[in-house]
Protein backbone atom coordinates (compact mmCIF):
# COMPACT_ATOMS: atom_id res chain seq x y z
CA UNK A 1 0.00 0.00 0.00
CA UNK A 2 1.30 3.42 -0.91
CA UNK A 3 1.73 6.05 1.75
CA UNK A 4 -1.18 8.46 2.22
CA UNK A 5 -0.77 12.00 0.85
CA UNK A 6 -2.61 13.39 3.85
CA UNK A 7 -3.19 11.57 7.11
CA UNK A 8 -5.36 12.97 9.89
CA UNK A 9 -6.05 11.19 13.19
CA UNK A 10 -8.13 12.59 16.04
CA UNK A 11 -7.61 16.17 14.92
CA UNK A 12 -9.11 18.83 17.19
CA UNK A 13 -9.03 22.59 17.06
CA UNK A 14 -10.36 24.88 19.74
CA UNK A 15 -10.43 28.65 19.46
CA UNK A 16 -10.96 31.16 22.23
CA UNK A 17 -13.46 33.75 21.01
CA UNK A 18 -13.62 37.42 21.96
CA UNK A 19 -15.87 36.68 24.92
CA UNK A 20 -13.17 34.35 26.24
CA UNK A 21 -15.19 31.20 25.61
CA UNK A 22 -13.71 28.11 24.04
CA UNK A 23 -15.18 27.18 20.69
CA UNK A 24 -14.51 23.75 19.21
CA UNK A 25 -14.29 23.87 15.45
CA UNK A 26 -12.91 20.39 14.85
CA UNK A 27 -13.49 17.52 17.27
CA UNK A 28 -11.47 14.39 16.70
CA UNK A 29 -11.48 14.36 12.93
CA UNK A 30 -10.16 11.29 11.10
CA UNK A 31 -9.37 11.44 7.40
CA UNK A 32 -6.94 9.87 4.96
CA UNK A 33 -6.36 11.17 1.46
CA UNK A 34 -4.65 8.90 -1.04
CA UNK A 35 -2.08 10.24 -3.51
CA UNK A 36 -3.75 11.49 -6.68
CA UNK A 37 -7.18 11.57 -5.08
CA UNK A 38 -9.57 14.47 -5.75
CA UNK A 39 -11.34 14.94 -2.44
CA UNK A 40 -14.17 17.40 -2.00
CA UNK A 41 -15.00 18.64 1.49
CA UNK A 42 -18.60 19.76 1.88
CA UNK A 43 -20.19 21.42 4.84
CA UNK A 44 -22.09 24.41 6.09
CA UNK A 45 -20.39 27.78 6.56
CA UNK A 46 -18.59 27.79 9.87
CA UNK A 47 -18.38 24.00 9.81
CA UNK A 48 -14.60 23.92 10.08
CA UNK A 49 -13.75 23.52 6.38
CA UNK A 50 -11.45 26.52 6.19
CA UNK A 51 -9.91 25.65 9.56
CA UNK A 52 -9.10 22.19 8.24
CA UNK A 53 -7.15 23.68 5.30
CA UNK A 54 -5.36 26.16 7.56
CA UNK A 55 -4.24 23.28 9.78
CA UNK A 56 -3.05 21.34 6.72
CA UNK A 57 -0.89 24.26 5.54
CA UNK A 58 0.46 24.92 9.02
CA UNK A 59 -0.96 28.47 9.09
CA UNK A 60 -2.82 27.54 12.28
CA UNK A 61 -1.52 25.01 14.81
CA UNK A 62 -3.76 22.12 15.81
CA UNK A 63 -4.96 21.84 19.40
CA UNK A 64 -4.45 18.08 19.38
CA UNK A 65 -4.27 15.12 17.06
CA UNK A 66 -1.98 13.59 14.50
CA UNK A 67 -1.44 15.34 11.18
CA UNK A 68 0.83 14.40 8.27
CA UNK A 69 0.94 16.22 4.95
CA UNK A 70 3.13 14.62 2.30
CA UNK A 71 4.76 12.61 5.06
CA UNK A 72 5.73 15.51 7.32
CA UNK A 73 4.19 17.85 9.88
CA UNK A 74 2.21 20.73 8.30
CA UNK A 75 4.40 23.61 7.16
CA UNK A 76 7.56 21.56 7.72
CA UNK A 77 7.89 19.50 4.57
CA UNK A 78 7.63 20.54 0.94
CA UNK A 79 5.25 23.48 0.57
CA UNK A 80 1.72 22.66 -0.53
CA UNK A 81 -0.19 24.78 -3.02
CA UNK A 82 -3.07 26.75 -1.55
CA UNK A 83 -5.77 28.69 -3.38
CA UNK A 84 -7.86 31.10 -1.34
CA UNK A 85 -11.44 32.18 -1.97
CA UNK A 86 -10.67 35.87 -2.40
CA UNK A 87 -8.10 37.32 -4.79
CA UNK A 88 -4.76 36.59 -3.16
CA UNK A 89 -2.39 37.68 -5.92
CA UNK A 90 0.33 40.08 -4.80
CA UNK A 91 -0.88 43.37 -6.29
CA UNK A 92 2.67 44.74 -6.62
CA UNK A 93 3.76 41.85 -8.85
CA UNK A 94 2.67 41.21 -12.40
CA UNK A 95 1.01 37.88 -13.20
CA UNK A 96 4.20 36.05 -14.20
CA UNK A 97 6.07 37.38 -11.16
CA UNK A 98 3.24 36.14 -8.95
CA UNK A 99 3.67 32.63 -10.33
CA UNK A 100 7.47 32.70 -10.10
CA UNK A 101 7.23 33.84 -6.45
CA UNK A 102 7.16 30.38 -4.81
CA UNK A 103 9.99 29.28 -7.10
CA UNK A 104 12.32 32.24 -6.57
CA UNK A 105 11.99 32.12 -2.78
CA UNK A 106 13.08 28.50 -3.00
CA UNK A 107 16.21 29.72 -4.75
CA UNK A 108 15.37 28.42 -8.22
CA UNK A 109 17.28 30.47 -10.84
CA UNK A 110 15.27 33.22 -12.50
CA UNK A 111 15.35 31.74 -15.99
CA UNK A 112 14.17 28.32 -14.87
CA UNK A 113 11.53 29.83 -12.58
CA UNK A 114 10.14 31.85 -15.47
CA UNK A 115 10.00 28.83 -17.76
CA UNK A 116 8.15 26.81 -15.14
CA UNK A 117 5.80 29.67 -14.35
CA UNK A 118 4.96 30.01 -18.05
CA UNK A 119 4.20 26.31 -18.17
CA UNK A 120 1.80 26.69 -15.20
CA UNK A 121 0.13 29.70 -16.80
CA UNK A 122 -0.33 27.62 -19.93
CA UNK A 123 -2.01 24.89 -17.88
CA UNK A 124 -4.60 27.35 -16.56
CA UNK A 125 -4.90 28.91 -20.06
CA UNK A 126 -3.59 32.30 -19.02
CA UNK A 127 -0.58 32.41 -21.33
CA UNK A 128 -1.33 35.84 -22.79
CA UNK A 129 -1.66 37.66 -19.49
CA UNK A 130 1.77 37.19 -17.97
CA UNK A 131 2.63 40.89 -18.08
CA UNK A 132 -0.71 42.11 -16.75
CA UNK A 133 -1.12 43.58 -13.28
CA UNK A 134 -3.53 41.62 -11.05
CA UNK A 135 -5.99 44.53 -10.94
CA UNK A 136 -6.29 44.37 -14.73
CA UNK A 137 -7.64 40.79 -14.57
CA UNK A 138 -11.23 39.62 -14.15
CA UNK A 139 -12.08 37.59 -11.06
CA UNK A 140 -11.89 34.35 -13.04
CA UNK A 141 -8.49 35.19 -14.47
CA UNK A 142 -7.20 36.13 -11.01
CA UNK A 143 -8.18 32.69 -9.74
CA UNK A 144 -6.54 31.03 -12.74
CA UNK A 145 -3.31 32.86 -11.88
CA UNK A 146 -3.71 31.88 -8.22
CA UNK A 147 -4.06 28.22 -9.23
CA UNK A 148 -0.95 28.52 -11.41
CA UNK A 149 0.97 29.97 -8.44
CA UNK A 150 -0.29 27.21 -6.13
CA UNK A 151 0.80 24.58 -8.67
CA UNK A 152 4.23 26.21 -8.81
CA UNK A 153 4.42 26.19 -5.00
CA UNK A 154 3.57 22.55 -4.45
CA UNK A 155 3.26 20.17 -7.33
CA UNK A 156 2.11 17.19 -5.28
CA UNK A 157 -0.67 18.53 -3.10
CA UNK A 158 -3.16 21.27 -3.94
CA UNK A 159 -5.57 22.74 -1.39
CA UNK A 160 -8.42 24.96 -2.53
CA UNK A 161 -10.72 26.91 -0.22
CA UNK A 162 -13.97 27.65 -2.09
CA UNK A 163 -11.87 29.00 -4.95
CA UNK A 164 -14.78 29.61 -7.29
CA UNK A 165 -17.26 30.83 -4.67
CA UNK A 166 -17.13 34.46 -5.77
CA UNK A 167 -17.38 33.78 -9.52
CA UNK A 168 -20.37 33.82 -11.85
CA UNK A 169 -21.77 30.52 -13.08
CA UNK A 170 -20.15 30.56 -16.49
CA UNK A 171 -16.68 31.46 -15.24
CA UNK A 172 -17.04 28.91 -12.47
CA UNK A 173 -17.74 26.14 -15.01
CA UNK A 174 -14.76 27.14 -17.15
CA UNK A 175 -12.48 27.01 -14.11
CA UNK A 176 -13.90 23.69 -12.94
CA UNK A 177 -12.97 22.28 -16.34
CA UNK A 178 -9.48 23.77 -16.15
CA UNK A 179 -8.94 22.23 -12.73
CA UNK A 180 -10.21 18.81 -13.81
CA UNK A 181 -8.00 18.85 -16.87
CA UNK A 182 -4.93 19.68 -14.80
CA UNK A 183 -5.77 16.93 -12.32
CA UNK A 184 -6.20 14.44 -15.13
CA UNK A 185 -2.78 15.36 -16.51
CA UNK A 186 -0.74 15.78 -13.36
CA UNK A 187 -2.55 13.50 -10.93
CA UNK A 188 -1.73 15.64 -7.91
CA UNK A 189 -3.66 15.20 -4.67
CA UNK A 190 -6.48 17.74 -4.41
CA UNK A 191 -8.48 18.79 -1.37
CA UNK A 192 -11.27 21.02 -2.60
CA UNK A 193 -13.47 22.79 -0.05
CA UNK A 194 -16.90 23.95 -1.17
CA UNK A 195 -20.44 24.38 0.11
CA UNK A 196 -21.85 23.65 -3.35
CA UNK A 197 -23.08 20.05 -3.54
CA UNK A 198 -23.26 20.01 -7.32
CA UNK A 199 -19.70 21.29 -7.59
CA UNK A 200 -18.44 18.59 -5.23
CA UNK A 201 -20.21 15.90 -7.23
CA UNK A 202 -18.88 17.24 -10.51
CA UNK A 203 -15.25 17.34 -9.37
CA UNK A 204 -14.54 14.80 -6.64
CA UNK A 205 -13.56 11.15 -6.59
CA UNK A 206 -14.75 11.21 -3.03
CA UNK A 207 -16.84 13.59 -0.97
CA UNK A 208 -16.70 14.00 2.78
CA UNK A 209 -19.25 16.08 4.65
CA UNK A 210 -18.13 18.02 7.70
CA UNK A 211 -20.57 18.80 10.47
CA UNK A 212 -20.04 19.63 14.11
CA UNK A 213 -16.29 19.31 13.70
CA UNK A 214 -16.38 15.72 12.42
CA UNK A 215 -16.99 13.86 9.21
CA UNK A 216 -20.70 13.03 9.25
CA UNK A 217 -20.97 11.48 5.82
CA UNK A 218 -18.69 10.10 3.17
CA UNK A 219 -19.48 9.23 -0.42
CA UNK A 220 -17.35 7.69 -3.13
CA UNK A 221 -18.34 9.13 -6.49
CA UNK A 222 -18.37 6.50 -9.22
CA UNK A 223 -19.84 8.58 -12.01
CA UNK A 224 -17.75 8.25 -15.19
CA UNK A 225 -15.86 11.29 -16.47
CA UNK A 226 -16.42 13.66 -18.13
CA UNK A 227 -19.44 14.14 -15.91
CA UNK A 228 -22.58 15.63 -17.39
CA UNK A 229 -24.56 17.53 -14.84
CA UNK A 230 -27.69 17.14 -16.98
CA UNK A 231 -27.52 13.34 -17.19
CA UNK A 232 -30.03 11.26 -15.21
CA UNK A 233 -27.18 9.50 -13.34
CA UNK A 234 -25.79 12.81 -12.17
CA UNK A 235 -29.20 14.02 -11.01
CA UNK A 236 -29.78 10.75 -9.23
CA UNK A 237 -26.43 10.95 -7.45
CA UNK A 238 -27.14 14.56 -6.52
CA UNK A 239 -30.49 13.65 -4.97
CA UNK A 240 -28.93 10.80 -3.03
CA UNK A 241 -26.13 13.01 -1.78
CA UNK A 242 -28.63 15.67 -0.70
CA UNK A 243 -30.50 13.00 1.23
CA UNK A 244 -27.32 11.77 2.88
CA UNK A 245 -26.43 15.27 3.97
CA UNK A 246 -29.98 15.98 5.08
CA UNK A 247 -30.11 12.80 7.15
CA UNK A 248 -26.63 13.24 8.54
CA UNK A 249 -26.65 13.84 12.28
CA UNK A 250 -25.35 17.26 13.25
CA UNK B 1 -3.66 53.09 -25.42
CA UNK B 2 -5.91 53.60 -28.41
CA UNK B 3 -7.29 57.01 -27.61
CA UNK B 4 -10.00 58.00 -30.06
CA UNK B 5 -10.10 61.47 -31.54
CA UNK B 6 -12.64 62.83 -29.12
CA UNK B 7 -10.84 61.67 -26.00
CA UNK B 8 -7.58 63.10 -27.27
CA UNK B 9 -9.18 66.50 -27.91
CA UNK B 10 -10.76 66.47 -24.49
CA UNK B 11 -7.39 65.58 -22.93
CA UNK B 12 -5.74 68.47 -24.76
CA UNK B 13 -8.54 70.70 -23.62
CA UNK B 14 -8.18 69.38 -20.08
CA UNK B 15 -4.45 70.14 -20.01
CA UNK B 16 -4.99 73.59 -21.51
CA UNK B 17 -7.71 74.28 -18.99
CA UNK B 18 -5.50 73.18 -16.11
CA UNK B 19 -2.69 75.46 -17.25
CA UNK B 20 -4.83 78.49 -17.95
CA UNK B 21 -6.74 78.23 -14.68
CA UNK B 22 -3.63 77.39 -12.70
CA UNK B 23 -1.81 80.38 -14.20
CA UNK B 24 -4.44 82.86 -13.05
CA UNK B 25 -3.38 83.34 -9.41
CA UNK B 26 0.35 83.78 -10.21
CA UNK B 27 -0.65 86.27 -12.89
CA UNK B 28 -2.68 88.23 -10.37
CA UNK B 29 0.23 88.19 -7.95
CA UNK B 30 2.52 89.43 -10.72
CA UNK B 31 0.11 92.25 -11.62
CA UNK B 32 -0.18 93.27 -7.98
CA UNK B 33 3.62 93.20 -7.77
CA UNK B 34 3.99 95.48 -10.81
CA UNK B 35 1.36 97.80 -9.38
CA UNK B 36 2.75 98.09 -5.85
CA UNK B 37 6.41 97.58 -6.73
CA UNK B 38 6.57 100.87 -8.59
CA UNK B 39 5.17 102.94 -5.72
CA UNK B 40 6.64 101.26 -2.65
CA UNK B 41 10.02 101.60 -0.98
CA UNK B 42 9.71 98.16 0.60
CA UNK B 43 8.66 96.08 -2.38
CA UNK B 44 11.38 95.85 -5.03
CA UNK B 45 10.58 96.06 -8.73
CA UNK B 46 10.55 92.98 -10.95
CA UNK B 47 13.69 93.96 -12.91
CA UNK B 48 15.62 94.42 -9.67
CA UNK B 49 14.72 90.92 -8.50
CA UNK B 50 15.27 89.47 -11.97
CA UNK B 51 18.81 90.93 -11.99
CA UNK B 52 19.64 89.12 -8.74
CA UNK B 53 18.23 85.87 -10.07
CA UNK B 54 20.04 86.23 -13.41
CA UNK B 55 23.47 86.42 -11.74
CA UNK B 56 23.24 83.90 -8.91
CA UNK B 57 26.97 83.66 -8.29
CA UNK B 58 27.71 87.40 -8.36
CA UNK B 59 29.14 88.57 -5.02
CA UNK B 60 26.38 90.56 -3.29
CA UNK B 61 27.35 93.76 -1.46
CA UNK B 62 26.07 92.14 1.69
CA UNK B 63 27.66 90.24 4.53
CA UNK B 64 26.57 87.04 2.83
CA UNK B 65 27.64 84.44 0.31
CA UNK B 66 26.17 84.75 -3.19
CA UNK B 67 22.60 83.65 -3.86
CA UNK B 68 23.81 80.55 -5.70
CA UNK B 69 26.19 79.49 -2.94
CA UNK B 70 23.60 80.22 -0.27
CA UNK B 71 21.14 78.03 -2.14
CA UNK B 72 23.74 75.27 -2.40
CA UNK B 73 24.47 75.50 1.34
CA UNK B 74 20.78 75.30 2.29
CA UNK B 75 20.16 72.49 -0.17
CA UNK B 76 23.14 70.44 1.02
CA UNK B 77 22.13 70.86 4.66
CA UNK B 78 18.66 69.56 3.82
CA UNK B 79 19.88 66.71 1.64
CA UNK B 80 22.37 65.48 4.24
CA UNK B 81 19.87 65.78 7.11
CA UNK B 82 17.18 64.14 5.00
CA UNK B 83 19.51 61.34 3.93
CA UNK B 84 20.38 60.61 7.55
CA UNK B 85 16.69 60.72 8.47
CA UNK B 86 15.78 58.26 5.72
CA UNK B 87 18.69 55.98 6.64
CA UNK B 88 17.57 55.82 10.26
CA UNK B 89 13.78 56.21 10.11
CA UNK B 90 13.12 53.48 7.54
CA UNK B 91 15.03 50.65 9.28
CA UNK B 92 13.78 51.72 12.70
CA UNK B 93 10.22 51.99 11.37
CA UNK B 94 10.43 48.48 9.93
CA UNK B 95 11.77 47.16 13.23
CA UNK B 96 9.10 48.94 15.29
CA UNK B 97 6.39 47.85 12.87
CA UNK B 98 7.44 44.20 12.82
CA UNK B 99 8.72 43.44 16.31
CA UNK B 100 6.24 43.88 19.11
CA UNK B 101 8.72 44.32 21.93
CA UNK B 102 10.59 47.04 20.01
CA UNK B 103 7.28 48.79 19.37
CA UNK B 104 6.40 48.64 23.06
CA UNK B 105 9.77 50.09 24.00
CA UNK B 106 9.87 52.91 21.46
CA UNK B 107 6.23 54.01 21.05
CA UNK B 108 6.04 56.21 24.18
CA UNK B 109 9.29 58.07 23.52
CA UNK B 110 8.41 58.61 19.86
CA UNK B 111 5.01 60.02 20.81
CA UNK B 112 6.68 62.36 23.29
CA UNK B 113 9.40 63.52 20.93
CA UNK B 114 7.27 63.92 17.83
CA UNK B 115 5.42 67.15 18.69
CA UNK B 116 8.62 69.03 19.61
CA UNK B 117 9.43 71.57 16.93
CA UNK B 118 12.89 70.63 15.65
CA UNK B 119 14.11 74.23 15.79
CA UNK B 120 13.59 74.21 19.55
CA UNK B 121 16.65 71.97 19.81
CA UNK B 122 18.92 74.30 17.89
CA UNK B 123 20.34 76.46 20.73
CA UNK B 124 21.16 73.36 22.72
CA UNK B 125 22.66 71.64 19.68
CA UNK B 126 24.83 74.65 18.91
CA UNK B 127 26.18 74.48 22.46
CA UNK B 128 26.83 70.76 22.10
CA UNK B 129 28.34 70.73 18.61
CA UNK B 130 29.76 74.25 18.50
CA UNK B 131 31.42 74.91 15.17
CA UNK B 132 31.64 71.25 14.27
CA UNK B 133 30.74 70.86 10.60
CA UNK B 134 31.06 68.43 7.72
CA UNK B 135 34.21 70.41 6.87
CA UNK B 136 35.88 69.97 10.25
CA UNK B 137 34.85 66.31 10.31
CA UNK B 138 36.44 65.69 6.93
CA UNK B 139 39.54 67.81 7.70
CA UNK B 140 39.23 69.30 4.27
CA UNK B 141 41.90 71.60 2.89
CA UNK B 142 41.33 75.29 2.43
CA UNK B 143 39.70 74.96 -0.95
CA UNK B 144 36.31 76.37 -1.97
CA UNK B 145 34.99 72.95 -1.20
CA UNK B 146 36.22 73.32 2.30
CA UNK B 147 34.58 76.70 2.57
CA UNK B 148 31.33 75.11 1.52
CA UNK B 149 31.61 72.10 3.80
CA UNK B 150 32.52 74.28 6.76
CA UNK B 151 29.07 75.87 6.38
CA UNK B 152 27.37 72.49 6.81
CA UNK B 153 27.18 72.67 10.61
CA UNK B 154 26.39 69.49 12.45
CA UNK B 155 23.85 71.24 14.69
CA UNK B 156 21.87 72.37 11.67
CA UNK B 157 21.95 68.92 10.09
CA UNK B 158 20.75 67.31 13.31
CA UNK B 159 17.79 69.71 13.33
CA UNK B 160 16.87 68.71 9.76
CA UNK B 161 17.27 65.08 10.69
CA UNK B 162 14.89 65.56 13.58
CA UNK B 163 12.31 67.29 11.41
CA UNK B 164 12.41 64.77 8.56
CA UNK B 165 12.69 61.70 10.77
CA UNK B 166 9.17 61.53 12.15
CA UNK B 167 7.11 61.72 8.94
CA UNK B 168 9.30 59.00 7.42
CA UNK B 169 9.22 56.91 10.57
CA UNK B 170 5.46 57.18 11.10
CA UNK B 171 4.71 56.34 7.47
CA UNK B 172 7.09 53.39 7.49
CA UNK B 173 5.48 51.97 10.64
CA UNK B 174 2.04 52.48 9.14
CA UNK B 175 2.99 50.83 5.85
CA UNK B 176 4.67 47.87 7.50
CA UNK B 177 1.84 47.22 9.96
CA UNK B 178 -0.94 47.49 7.36
CA UNK B 179 0.13 44.69 5.03
CA UNK B 180 -2.82 42.34 4.43
CA UNK B 181 -2.47 39.16 6.47
CA UNK B 182 -3.62 37.21 3.40
CA UNK B 183 -0.46 38.12 1.45
CA UNK B 184 1.78 37.05 4.31
CA UNK B 185 -0.13 33.78 4.60
CA UNK B 186 0.21 33.11 0.88
CA UNK B 187 3.97 33.58 1.23
CA UNK B 188 4.01 31.29 4.26
CA UNK B 189 2.18 28.51 2.40
CA UNK B 190 4.77 28.88 -0.36
CA UNK B 191 7.39 28.09 2.25
CA UNK B 192 8.79 31.61 2.80
CA UNK B 193 10.70 32.28 6.02
CA UNK B 194 10.16 35.38 8.15
CA UNK B 195 13.05 37.13 6.46
CA UNK B 196 11.82 36.31 2.96
CA UNK B 197 8.31 37.47 3.86
CA UNK B 198 9.78 40.77 5.04
CA UNK B 199 11.80 41.14 1.85
CA UNK B 200 9.26 39.95 -0.72
CA UNK B 201 5.91 40.82 0.86
CA UNK B 202 6.11 43.38 3.65
CA UNK B 203 8.60 45.77 2.05
CA UNK B 204 7.04 45.92 -1.43
CA UNK B 205 3.59 46.29 0.09
CA UNK B 206 4.79 49.09 2.39
CA UNK B 207 6.93 50.87 -0.21
CA UNK B 208 4.30 53.38 -1.41
CA UNK B 209 3.68 54.42 2.19
CA UNK B 210 7.42 54.69 2.88
CA UNK B 211 8.00 56.87 -0.19
CA UNK B 212 5.05 59.07 0.77
CA UNK B 213 6.81 59.50 4.12
CA UNK B 214 10.03 60.46 2.33
CA UNK B 215 8.18 63.12 0.35
CA UNK B 216 6.56 64.58 3.44
CA UNK B 217 9.85 64.36 5.34
CA UNK B 218 11.64 66.24 2.57
CA UNK B 219 8.99 68.98 2.75
CA UNK B 220 9.40 69.23 6.51
CA UNK B 221 13.18 69.36 6.18
CA UNK B 222 12.95 72.20 3.69
CA UNK B 223 10.66 74.16 6.03
CA UNK B 224 12.82 73.49 9.06
CA UNK B 225 16.04 74.63 7.37
CA UNK B 226 14.59 78.06 6.64
CA UNK B 227 13.42 78.46 10.23
CA UNK B 228 16.75 77.21 11.58
CA UNK B 229 18.81 79.56 9.44
CA UNK B 230 17.05 82.56 10.95
CA UNK B 231 18.72 81.73 14.26
CA UNK B 232 21.62 83.85 15.42
CA UNK B 233 24.93 82.10 14.99
CA UNK B 234 24.14 81.07 11.44
CA UNK B 235 26.56 82.48 8.88
CA UNK B 236 25.09 81.25 5.61
CA UNK B 237 22.07 79.86 3.79
CA UNK B 238 19.03 81.33 2.09
CA UNK B 239 17.27 82.43 5.27
CA UNK B 240 20.51 83.98 6.58
CA UNK B 241 20.75 85.93 3.33
CA UNK B 242 17.17 87.13 3.86
CA UNK B 243 18.06 88.40 7.34
CA UNK B 244 21.21 90.24 6.26
CA UNK B 245 19.56 91.73 3.17
CA UNK B 246 16.56 92.85 5.19
CA UNK B 247 18.81 94.61 7.75
CA UNK B 248 20.20 96.89 5.05
CA UNK B 249 16.93 97.26 3.16
CA UNK B 250 17.98 95.24 0.10
CA UNK B 251 14.58 93.73 -0.50
CA UNK B 252 15.35 92.52 -4.02
CA UNK B 253 17.57 89.88 -2.33
CA UNK B 254 14.79 89.02 0.10
CA UNK B 255 12.39 88.46 -2.76
CA UNK B 256 14.87 86.47 -4.81
CA UNK B 257 15.58 84.18 -1.84
CA UNK B 258 11.88 83.61 -1.21
CA UNK B 259 11.36 82.72 -4.87
CA UNK B 260 14.25 80.25 -4.79
CA UNK B 261 12.93 78.66 -1.58
CA UNK B 262 9.51 78.22 -3.19
CA UNK B 263 10.84 76.86 -6.48
CA UNK B 264 13.20 74.38 -4.83
CA UNK B 265 10.41 73.23 -2.54
CA UNK B 266 8.22 72.52 -5.55
CA UNK B 267 11.09 70.77 -7.34
CA UNK B 268 12.04 68.49 -4.43
CA UNK B 269 8.39 67.61 -3.92
CA UNK B 270 7.94 66.85 -7.62
CA UNK B 271 10.95 64.53 -7.75
CA UNK B 272 9.73 62.46 -4.80
CA UNK B 273 6.15 62.72 -6.08
CA UNK B 274 7.21 61.04 -9.30
CA UNK B 275 8.95 58.30 -7.35
CA UNK B 276 5.79 57.90 -5.29
CA UNK B 277 3.69 57.46 -8.45
CA UNK B 278 6.16 54.93 -9.79
CA UNK B 279 6.27 52.68 -6.75
CA UNK B 280 2.51 53.04 -6.23
CA UNK B 281 1.55 52.10 -9.77
CA UNK B 282 0.13 48.77 -8.68
CA UNK B 283 -2.20 50.52 -6.27
CA UNK B 284 -3.99 52.22 -9.17
CA UNK B 285 -7.22 50.29 -8.67
CA UNK B 286 -6.55 48.84 -5.25
CA UNK B 287 -8.34 51.60 -3.38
Amino acid sequence: MTEAAIEIRGLSKTFVNEAGEEVSVLRGLDLTVAPGEFLCVLGPTGGGKTTLLRLLTGLTPATSGHLRVGGSAPGRGDPVGMVFQQNSLFPWRRVLANVTFPLTIRGIPRREAKARAREMLGLVRLGGAENAWPYELSGGMQQRAAIARALAAGGEILLLDEPFGALDEETRRALQEVLLRIHERRRMTVVFVTHNIEEALLLGNRIVVLGGGRIVAEERVRLPRPRDRLSPEFTEALIRLRRVIGLAPR
Amino acid sequence: MSGSGTTRTSTVRGVARKFVLGALPPLLVLLAWVHFGSRSAVIPSIPEVARVLAHPFAEPDLDSLSLGTSTLVSLLRVLIGFGLAAATAVPLGILVGRVRIVREIFSPIVEMARPICPVAWLPLLIVIFGRMSVGTLLHGEASWRHELTSQLGVAMIVVIWWGAFFPIFVNTVHGVTHVKTLYQEVAKTCGASRGLILLHVVLPAALPSIVAGLRIGMGTGWMVIVAAEFFPGTRSGLAYMITTADEVGRHEYVFACILVIGLLGVLLNAVLGRLEDRVGRWQARER
